[in-house]
């Protein structure tokens, strides 16, 4: 090992321990835990291999990774899930949904939440979430800061739409928990969407 | 158009929303999997192999990248119609822009920090009179109210059926007839009621459980009220109480051959669900307790008395099969046997496969002399959907629980009474919270002045609201809400002259509570003395 590498393992480690939580918390946001450590893992292996490029705050930087990681993870989830539904059709599983499914899909928020598109809620979530700053959410989505500020507000407005039309026909709704086959996900209040 | 979903009213229901807080991830960096995968990264050679720099074009657009394309567009041929195109966009863009500052106000980051709900102000919904269905015997000691909201608008309630005749004497009532415990309905989020109408002879000995707003369960004895031959059974319905369908419940006394002596009065002997968690119209979890000829301990009568146990009953049919397993008669942590005539155990189960209970047997002296014990807490715990149980001592925390909610298979919040049995100055209110499946928990004590803190609804940890007693007086309602974990509570803004919150149930972003007005007396309905009971809710 040369200097160079000791240097640039260093300098990764002390990446990898300042920003392993919070990169850990953004995947586990947006994927099931059964394939989140996958997608941190491929994020930091991204840095790894694209660390000279780094430039400005480190965790903005890593969230743009996740954020692209996360894609194709769902992306993967996405064939395998439209492969689950075929083969549920022929030979529909026997269990319930899990109480938290149906928590989940009960609620009118996420359930308004859900029609958004993906960059809607991405935009949103990392807002709430990650809780940054319109400045600091450009860098993620690699837009600029007044870009970003116009999709938040583009996404506020449509799902303030949702909402108050949901309100409105919610009183002759009977809510019931969908079939595992059309449950969009498991264990999670809001969606984390297979695109 | 007004609207009823401000930004910030957004902002703060996505918050509350977040499926991972980062406070519970601390030190992830040090987990053996995280440097597992330090360890593989740093193997790989970053010069050697590119895809990952050419793969990673597709998920890092780059505003290098952006300027290019434009470039590759606006030298196309006949670039200037591109020109004034991409111009009257950009128009556009900065009008809208304009429009989306002033809307949003100048720095979005004021209005979308994370915030929880303890703002939200809690309503009477109803306020109904002596005539109420609502009725709670004040002089009933085990009393019953509990209440199952499966959507916002649908909730179901159980409550005592009153007392049958007697005369009032001091706001209770001497001599009068206990009646088995009565089920409402409400489909308009507690405004109103229904009594429903239950197969007859039938005693509920449980809350309802309702994987739907139509298909509830609720557990059963039937038989004339009061007669410990009665069986267990399981209550069905599919049209929000319309209808009832009834099957038996295998619960029956367990021989363990500690004491032969106490075998006739086990043997065959029924015991009764307590408990019934049901996730579909074929799978429920019940627990119940059951006779056994343990004897209790210390001796406290001639010949002995048996000890309850209690048990696990699970179906995957509807009710048509069972299978059963019998929880361990629990000896104090030392080995001393335990004093108790069974373990009082709130079992909350987040999915069909996780389920978490706190206990409690009795030990130790209590400290302010009264000569009874302290119960020692500990835990149940099955992560293969009741097919085998784990017990562990919650360590040093020895008291009472009285309220239990897991949002998850890893998260619970309990609400416990710790220290000592005598005067309540002398015990600890607060909750205990386990973020890891119930193998550690931490104690959040509640800040002085406050009291009892007792039934508990959690949407996650970090989304929880406890019935209890407030600061001025003991007997004042209180709700006090957590957002982070049960580190700190808001006592909530009631209406006044409200005391005891009995239940407290939320589903969604909604929350409704019953409790009962300070003045409120027996009166009589008919032949039936009931007390009349308040809603509330948050929504």
């Amino acid at each position: 090992m040369t200097m160079g590498d000791a240097r640039r393992h260093q300098l990764f480690t002390e990446l990898f321990d300042a920003n392993h939580t919070k990169v850990l918390a953004y995947v586990r946001r947006r994927l099931d835990a059964n394939v989140a450590n996958d997608a941190v893992a491929d994020t930091f292996l991204a840095a790894w291999k694209n660390l000279d490029r780094l430039t400005g705050d480190p965790l903005l930087w890593l969230y743009g990774l996740a954020r692209g990681v996360v894609a194709n993870h769902r992306r993967a989830l996405g064939r395998a899930g439209r492969l689950n539904v075929r083969l549920s059709l022929l030979d529909p599983p026997s269990t319930a949904p899990d109480h938290a499914d149906i928590v989940g899909w009960r609620d009118p928020f996420a359930a308004a939440f859900r029609q958004l598109s993906e960059p809607e809620r991405e935009v949103l979530q990392i807002v709430a979430w990650e809780g940054l700053t319109p400045a600091e959410g450009a860098v993620v989505l690699g837009c600029s800061t007044t870009a970003f500020k116009v999709r938040t507000h583009r996404a506020r407005r449509r799902l303030r739409h949702l909402l108050d039309a949901n309100e409105v026909t919610q009183a002759a709704v009977t809510t019931r928990p969908p079939a595992r086959s059309t449950a969009p996900e498991v264990g999670e209040p809001l969606p984390k969407e297979i695109s | 158009m007004r609207t009823s979903w401000p930004d910030e009213r957004i902002d703060r229901e996505l918050a509350i929303r977040n499926p991972e807080r980062e406070e519970n991830l601390a030190g992830s960096e040090h987990t053996p999997a995280a440097r597992a995968v330090l360890n593989r990264v740093l193997a790989v050679d970053p010069l050697a192999v590119d895809e990952w720099s050419r793969s990673g074009r597709t998920w890092a657009w780059t505003r290098q990248d952006s300027r290019r394309a434009f470039r590759a567009v606006a030298n196309r041929k006949g670039s200037r119609k591109w020109r004034i195109a991409v111009g009257v966009v950009a128009v556009v863009l900065l009008a809208a822009v304009a429009v989306g500052v002033v809307a949003n106000g100048s720095d979005s980051r004021s209005t979308t920090a994370p915030v929880g709900r303890m703002h939200t102000e809690w309503r009477l919904v109803s306020s109904t009179g002596p005539a109420s269905p609502f009725a709670a015997t004040q002089t009933s000691a085990g009393l019953i109210q509990s209440l199952t909201c499966p959507t916002t608008s649908v909730c179901y309630e159980v409550v005592d059926g009153g007392l049958l005749g007697g005369t009032l004497v001091q706001g209770g009532i001497q001599g009068g007839i206990p009646l088995p415990p009565a089920a409402y309905e409400s489909n308009d989020g507690g405004v109103t009621w229904r009594q429903l109408t239950l197969p007859a002879d039938v005693a509920l000995t449980t809350s309802f459980t309702c994987p739907t707003a139509t298909d509830c369960m609720v557990g059963a004895t039937s038989g004339p009220y009061g007669d410990p031959g009665a069986p267990a059974v399981l209550l069905s319905t599919q049209d929000a109480g319309a209808t009832w369908t009834a099957t038996t419940v295998p619960l029956t006394g367990v021989i363990t051959g500690t004491d032969p002596a106490l075998d006739p009065e086990v043997t065959g002997q029924p015991g009764y669900l307590n408990q019934l968690i049901c996730f579909s119209t074929q799978t429920c979890f019940g627990f119940g307790v059951v006779p056994t000829d343990q004897d209790e301990q210390p001796l406290t009568a001639t010949p002995a008395l048996p000890v309850s146990l209690t048990v696990f009953v699970r179906t995957d049919d509807g009710g048509a099969t069972w299978t059963t397993y019998a929880f361990p008669w629990m000896a104090n942590p030392d080995g001393s046997p335990g004093w108790s005539n069974e373990e009082p155990a709130t079992f909350s189960c987040a999915t069909q496969t996780s389920c978490i209970g706190v206990a409690q047997v009795l030990s130790g002296p209590d400290p302010s002399g009264s000569g009874v014990q302290i119960p020692s807490l500990f835990t149940w715990s099955t992560t293969n959907g009741g097919t085998t149980w784990s017990q562990s001592w919650i360590a040093g925390m020895d008291g009472v629980q009285n309220g239990l909610s897991c949002p998850s298979a890893d998260e619970c919040l309990a609400t416990v009474s710790l220290g000592g049995l005598g005067s309540s100055n002398d015990r600890q209110q607060g909750v205990l919270v386990t973020t890891d499946g119930g193998a550690t928990w931490a104690f959040h004590q509640l800040s002085s002045g406050y009291g009892y803190m007792g039934p508990v609804s959690c949407l996650k940890t970090n989304d929880c609201w406890v019935g209890g007693s407030g600061a001025t007086t003991a007997s004042t309602a209180a709700i006090f809400a957590t957002f982070d974990g049960g580190t700190t509570w808001s006592p909530v803004q009631l209406p006044p002259a409200l005391t005891g919150i009995t239940t407290i149930d939320c589903v969604s972003t909604v929350c409704l509570a019953i409790a009962r007005p300070s003045s409120a007396t027996p009166t009589l309905n008919g032949q039936v003395w009931i007390v009349p009971s308040v809603v509330l809710t948050n929504g």
